[in-house]
């Protein structure tokens, strides 16, 4: 072995990777060679202050969190279809598809006359949060984040054109903040509505828009639900939600954001 | 909750959650971007749950790395075709063929200088950012997340003389870049 093949092997040798034999013969030719020992002796000093400066990264607790959020929607999802078995609490914004919407339908007619009319309403509507917390959820499973990234509020609106049949404000709120990730096309109570998304501080905010529902009883202006906060609010005949883990301040500053967009590449919301 | 899912979760919990420091360390340093390692660790995570039950590995820490390499590459991928991020792949091309440029005297320098030199762990985070990817994975696994050279050849799929020479390549960059910085008094 000489200083041209020694190479990498040196590598191998202060990584403990080489067998008895070539560790040996790699040795002999370090003892014998100035220049390669002092090249191995300066990886060994490499490697070990890059181990002395702990250079690894602590997981973030809003990632545990999203985690934890994302594997009860996974678990409830891995369940079989019309299991008799009850759900978990937790698991209550996978609540989705046809057989539950099919119950809500339902509802509304054989209880019209009750006096349960107003507690159904009631229901009604923190299930109506419960799906946009879903919607939320099920964003963050990356895969499913965004269908159109880009930052750049031109690149975002039009791309929902023909595809949905509104055109969502896209407001540039880069000013205070809020980094535009991308958007992507979702599903609300079985209508197709225009998901934003933004970011702040490392908090993913979905803006969903869409058309006033027929039978939408109306999400109050703000919920607490599951550990998310939601704002909701009308704007250029839409509806607008926002829901986050983020300070529900923040979603108060994103709205005012909405309906007086501040930024020099701003453009009044609503316009097609 | 059905047996199943409670094995999976509980499975998940004991085998793939004190991994998460590692997961997000890895994926931090990949995409050079805190949200974007946040997103990719959060699919992987999915991925883990969802496949959990095939574990029979009694190396989960490769296991999970290896899926969170699949998602970053989804994520670069999406991120090129969006038009944004092709910068690295450019790169990579340029500074593996500056790799071979390494000046050899400049690794003769004492290394008892070098070991006694403070350093600021963010200067070196940067440093390492800055390495090509397939260099800077291979000595991430190697230095932070503990790999073997057999584990880190199943997880990227390279013979294991690549992961040896890209290894040797990825600390002799890094000690040029250290050395530079460190002549210019950036890092001390």
């Amino acid at each position: 072995m000489n200083c041209s093949t020694v190479g990498s092997w040196v590598d191998a040798l202060l990584d403990g990777e080489l067998d008895p034999k070539n560790a040996a013969e790699v040795e002999a030719h370090l003892e014998a060679c100035t220049a390669c020992k002092q090249r191995y002796e300066a990886k060994r000093a490499l490697s070990s202050n890059m181990r002395r400066l702990d250079l690894g990264y602590t997981a973030p607790e809003s990632l545990r969190r999203r985690i934890t959020a994302g594997l009860e929607v996974a678990q409830a999802d891995s369940m079989e279809p019309g299991s008799t078995r009850p759900r978990p609490a937790s698991a209550a914004p996978a609540q989705r598809g046809p057989a539950r919407w099919f119950v809500l339908a339902g509802w509304p007619v054989a209880l019209a006359a009750s006096a349960l009319l107003a507690s159904v309403l009631l229901q009604q509507r923190s299930q109506e949060a419960d799906e946009v917390v879903a919607a939320h959820v099920r964003s963050l499973l990356a895969d499913h984040l965004n269908d159109v990234v880009s930052s750049s509020h031109h690149t975002v609106k039009p791309w929902f054109a023909g595809k949905i049949n509104f055109a969502p404000p896209v407001p540039d709120l880069s000013s205070q903040g809020f980094e535009l990730v991308g958007g992507r096309l979702d599903y609300l109570e079985h209508q197709q509505v225009a998901a934003l998304v933004y970011r702040k501080h490392g908090h993913i905010i979905n803006v969903l828009a869409s058309l006033p529902g027929r039978d939408t009883a109306g999400l109050p202006q703000t919920a607490r639900v599951q550990g998310y906060s939601l704002r909701s609010w009308k704007q250029a005949g839409l509806n607008l939600v926002a829901v986050s883990d983020i300070d529900p301040v923040e979603l108060a500053n994103l709205e005012q954001g909405f309906e007086k967009p501040v930024a020099a590449g701003g453009e009044p919301p609503g316009n097609p | 909750m059905g047996p199943d899912v409670d094995n999976r979760a509980q499975r998940f919990r004991d085998l793939i959650e004190p991994l998460l420091n590692d997961a997000y360390t890895f994926a931090r340093y990949l995409s050079r971007d805190a949200s974007a390692a946040e997103d990719i660790v959060q699919e992987a995570s999915l991925r883990a749950f969802r496949h959990v039950d095939s574990l029979r590995s009694h190396e989960p820490r490769a296991w999970l790395l290896k899926i969170v390499r699949n998602c970053f590459y989804s994520w670069r991928e999406k991120m090129v075709q969006a038009g944004l991020q092709s910068l690295d792949a450019n790169l990579s091309a340029d500074d593996a063929n500056r790799v071979e440029d390494v000046d050899q005297t400049e690794m003769d320098l004492d290394p008892q200088r070098i070991l006694e030199r403070t350093v600021k762990r963010d200067a070196v985070r940067e440093m390492i950012e800055e390495l090509p990817v397939q260099f800077r994975e291979a000595l991430v696994l190697r230095e932070m997340n503990d790999l073997s050279y057999r584990e880190i050849a199943e997880l990227t799929g390279m013979p294991i003389g690549t992961v040896m020479s890209r290894l040797a390549r990825a600390r002799d960059l890094l000690r040029k870049m250290w050395l530079e910085r460190a002549s210019a008094g950036v890092l001390l």
